[in-house]
Parts: C-alpha cells; structure tokens; sequence
C-alpha cells in the first residue's frame, strides 16, 4: 500500500538518462513557456503541446502513469472544458471581460481562423479556454515526464547543484517523506480498521478523522524518538551536523548539452512564428 | 581472557520506585565471545540491551565495558564499544537510499570514500543487498530491512554488536546467511532472541533471564539445561512432543 505521485519510472528512456539538474530546471522552464505563449498565438501552443507528447514518448514512462498523476489536474481542464464548449454551442460568455476584442484574436492568429472556421466559434473566450487547456496539459504532462523519469533522490539532490543550503534540501526531502509516510499510514490504518469491520456512518466525519490523525501522531512520535535514538547510536541525530555528501551531483555530459540546444532552438522557434 | 562487558547486580525500573524491570543481574562477557539471551516475553532482555548502550542510565548497580564503568563514556566513544540492532527496523531506518543508510554511520565517523566504499560492499554483498542500494528502504520487504538494519550497524564494527531478534521474520535462506554473517563478525556479541536454533548455531553460552532475573548463564548442553534452567528445557520439549502430537 504506497502512496505512489512520486513514482520513479527507470526505463531505458532519453529523457531518464538527462541530468537530474537539467530535468529540474525544465520543470520550471517548460510550464513558464507554455504560460508566456500568448492566447492570440494557439498555434505556438499547439507545437508547444505535440513537443510534450514527444517527450513523453521518449521518456517511455507507461500511459497510466500520466493519467493518474493527472487526476489532481481534471476539475481545472473540466472547467475550461466547460467555458469552451459552453461559448461553442451557445455564443454565450462565461468570461466577464478580459480586455482584448475578438478583432485582436483573429488577426494575430492564423490557427484561430482555422478554429472560428472550422467548429463556427463565435467568441474570443473560447481560443482563451483552449489556450488554457493546452497550458494546463502541457504544464501538467511536462512535470510529469521530468519528475518520472528522474528518482525523488537523485531531484532533491540536484537542489545542491543550484546551492540550496544543506538544511534546506533534507528539510524539503524529510518533509517530503514524512508526508508520504502518513498518507501510507493513514491509508494502512483505514485498512486494517475495515478488516476489522469498522464501519463509521461516515468515514469522513470528524470523529473517525479525529481518531485516526491522534492514532497517527502518536505512532509518528514514537518513530521519531527511535529514528533519533538509531542516528545517535550511529553519530548522527537531530542535533548533529550536516556531513558532506560522499557522492556530488554529477557534471552535465553531452547528451544533455545537446537536449538543451534542442530546447532551446525549439523555444526560440516557437517564438518567432 | 579479556572481558569487554561487566555487570554487578544490575536493578533497573522504567519510573521511580515503580516495578524492577531488571532485578540484580550479574555476568560478564570475554572479548570475543557470543551469547544468547533468551527469556519469556517480558522478561527484560531488550531493557538489558538498551541498559549496556546507555540508553536507559536510571540503572542501580555496576556496567563496565572493556574495564571502565559506563557512565564515564561520552556517546561517540561508547557506540564505537557498543552498538545495537533494533527489533524494529522501521525504527532504526530513516534515510533516503539503503547505500546511505549503511554509509550514515561510516560518514559520521569521517571515514574516508575510499574506506566506506570497501565497508559498504562487504557488508551489503554480505548481507545481500548489493541488489538495493538505490532503493528506498521503505520500498523493502520486512526481512530486507532487517539485514539492512544490521549492515547500517555492522560498518562501524563496534566491540560488542547487540542484536535484538535478529532472526524473527527472517525466512530460511536469509536466517543461513546471517548466521554466515555473524559467524564471520569475530568481535562479542550478544544476541537476544527467542529462537533456539539460531541460538545454538550462532551462540556458545546462552543466559536465561525470567521476570527480570537471570535464571541460567551456561552452555547450551543438555544435562547442564535440565538441571539449571527448568523452563527452557521444559519449552523446548513442550514443543518437541506438540510437534510430536501433530506429526511435524
């Protein structure tokens, strides 16, 4: 039973083999590309979005794994589903005012004709509400092809390249952890409870939630104390220092030159366009 | 022979004036030596252990290691005497990977790479985790972690490794490979357990405790058991005529 959003995907992909500091950075960089294309501009979106897929494909991390790391992204693609098609079939606005004229859309974007030819839209909020499902995919689908493909480990660690201080990045990855073990035990608990034919009116209500969260920070409490225990029996313990790590990061090789020449040369493309 | 371990009357309560959970204990341990604890639950086999690593100090009597009274070492010193392996692994693992785990120690005692590198293959191929060590621990079996338990201790080689359970939820082979394992650690060891077994092929002198007293501190001969230690030798033909009963 574990609590799966950090799942590492080690296939034999292109995207796996890319430098755990690189892929970090284009968690970042990807999703602040796909927001800086303009709505007026869907088609740069469009070659920003078959670009992701492509990643994805290389990256080789199965179809499932993008579909339930989605899960958290569906209310938000719902609601500019809904904006979109609501506009197309009625022409009415669920937008108040963005401030640009449809006139604005349609003359800076050649796929926008196609578009308003095509499926007969009559208003600019709908090229607003594709643009945004286009950006809320592409966000989505580009930090899941670099997280997937890199190892919680080896993501975190790479914060020490870019000079996170030491403290930082094990609070980050402890937290991180922590979290992950308490939804484990959260869902262990809820488990062994049902095997045990517990059965609350509702399992959400506040008082099976109140016994199970104290039942958690008492079982956490006493790991914490022994983990504790175990580091000071080892030299370690909360109030120790930060030992250097025995393995650093590693440098950037060829490959990864090469993916960001790529990256870079298709941003500059996108833009241009 | 050089003894590495001293107790004298030993009397040990978790709260004042509360109940002895250890109630004058005395024996000594030679430099080399291994020696099986074994005991009823609750018989105060692991409140022993965590007494002699200094875990529990609110202790009456004498504990000395390699001649000097406990209390006058400071924790780094003592735990390169003395280490434990917690029943628990969950409760003794806490970092990211299992190489780190087994290097955290060795890293903490500024081991240099190259020797903590040459520790960390012994002991993970040793213990058969040579295969893991990118892992999490928590992605581990119960078993894994175990060994993984015992190799984050093992690199720091301490004087006297203490072992709590080492062998429970262990299957067949793994139990065959740590016995290898420990056979191979040629420093003393005291191995608290409930598995007679594994007493007898890792252990030479077994100590009996019951209800906070030691009953027995011998070797495992027969005759001696009979004579001395009544309920263990009770215990285990107990379950040779059940096993007998039920045709195992």
């Amino acid at each position: 039973m574990h609590f799966k959003i950090d799942e590492y995907h080690g296939a034999d992909g292109v995207i796996q083999k890319l430098n755990p500091a690189l892929k970090l950075s284009l968690i970042i960089a990807f999703p602040v590309m796909a927001s800086a294309a303009a709505p007026q501009k869907p088609e740069r979106l469009l070659l920003i979005f078959f670009f992701t897929l492509a990643l994805a494909a290389v990256s080789k991390i199965p179809f499932k794994a993008f579909i339930g790391r989605s899960l958290p992204a569906v209310p938000f693609v719902l609601y500019a589903a809904a904006v979109f098609f609501y506009g197309m079939i009625s022409g009415g606005s669920l937008f108040m005012d963005s401030g640009l004229r449809p006139d604005d859309v349609l003359k800076d974007s050649a796929l926008g004709f196609i578009y308003i030819d095509f499926l007969k839209i009559k208003t600019y909020e709908q090229i607003f509400a594709l643009a945004l499902m286009l950006k809320i995919f592409i966000g989505l689908n580009s930090v899941i092809v670099f997280s997937a493909a890199t190892s919680f480990n080896d993501l975190s660690g790479a914060l020490y390249v870019f000079k996170f201080p030491a403290v930082f990045v094990r609070l980050f990855k402890n937290t991180w952890r922590y979290l992950q073990d308490f939804i484990n035990e959260l869902l262990i608990m809820e488990f062994s409870s049902r095997l045990r034919f517990f059965k609350p009116k509702n399992m959400m209500s506040i008082k099976t939630f109140a016994m199970m969260f104290s039942a958690l920070f008492i079982k956490s409490f006493d790991r914490a104390e022994n983990n504790n225990l175990a580091m000071k029996l080892r030299g370690g313990g909360f109030n120790a220092a930060f030992k250097e790590e025995f393995y650093p990061a590693p440098a950037l090789n060829s490959g990864d030159y090469k993916f960001t020449a790529i990256f870079f040369a298709f941003t500059a493309f996108c833009f241009y366009i | 022979m050089k003894k590495i371990i001293e107790i004298e009357n030993l009397k040990l309560s978790y709260d004042a004036g509360g109940a002895l959970i250890i109630d004058g204990v005395s024996f000594e341990i030679n430099e080399g030596e291994t020696v099986s604890i074994m005991g009823p639950n609750g018989a105060g086999k692991s409140t022993l252990l965590l007494a002699i690593a200094g875990i529990l100090k609110n202790y009456s009597g004498d504990i000395k290691i390699s001649g000097l009274p406990l209390k006058e070492f400071d924790d780094s010193t003592l735990y390169k005497k003395v280490n434990l392996v917690f029943q628990n692994p969950e409760n003794q693992l806490f970092c990211d990977t299992v190489e780190e785990e087994i290097l955290f120690a060795l890293k903490n005692l500024g081991v240099s790479r190259a020797g903590a590198e040459e520790k960390l293959n012994f002991y993970s191929v040793s213990l058969g985790l040579e295969k893991f060590m990118k892992l999490e621990p928590q992605h581990l079996s119960f078993g894994q972690k175990k060994r993984l338990a015992l190799a984050s201790v093992m690199v720091i080689e301490p004087e006297v490794l203490m072992l709590d359970e080492p062998s429970s939820n262990l299957d067949y082979v793994s139990k065959l490979k740590l016995i290898e394992t420990l056979a191979g650690y040629k420093k003393s060891k005291i191995i608290v357990t409930q598995d007679i077994h594994f007493a007898l092929a890792v252990s030479e002198r077994l100590i009996y405790m019951e209800n906070g007293s030691l009953t027995y501190d011998g070797r495992f001969d027969q005759d001696n058991l009979k004579l001395k230690c009544g309920s263990l030798y009770k215990e285990i033909n107990d379950f040779k005529d059940l096993a007998a009963a039920r045709r195992l």
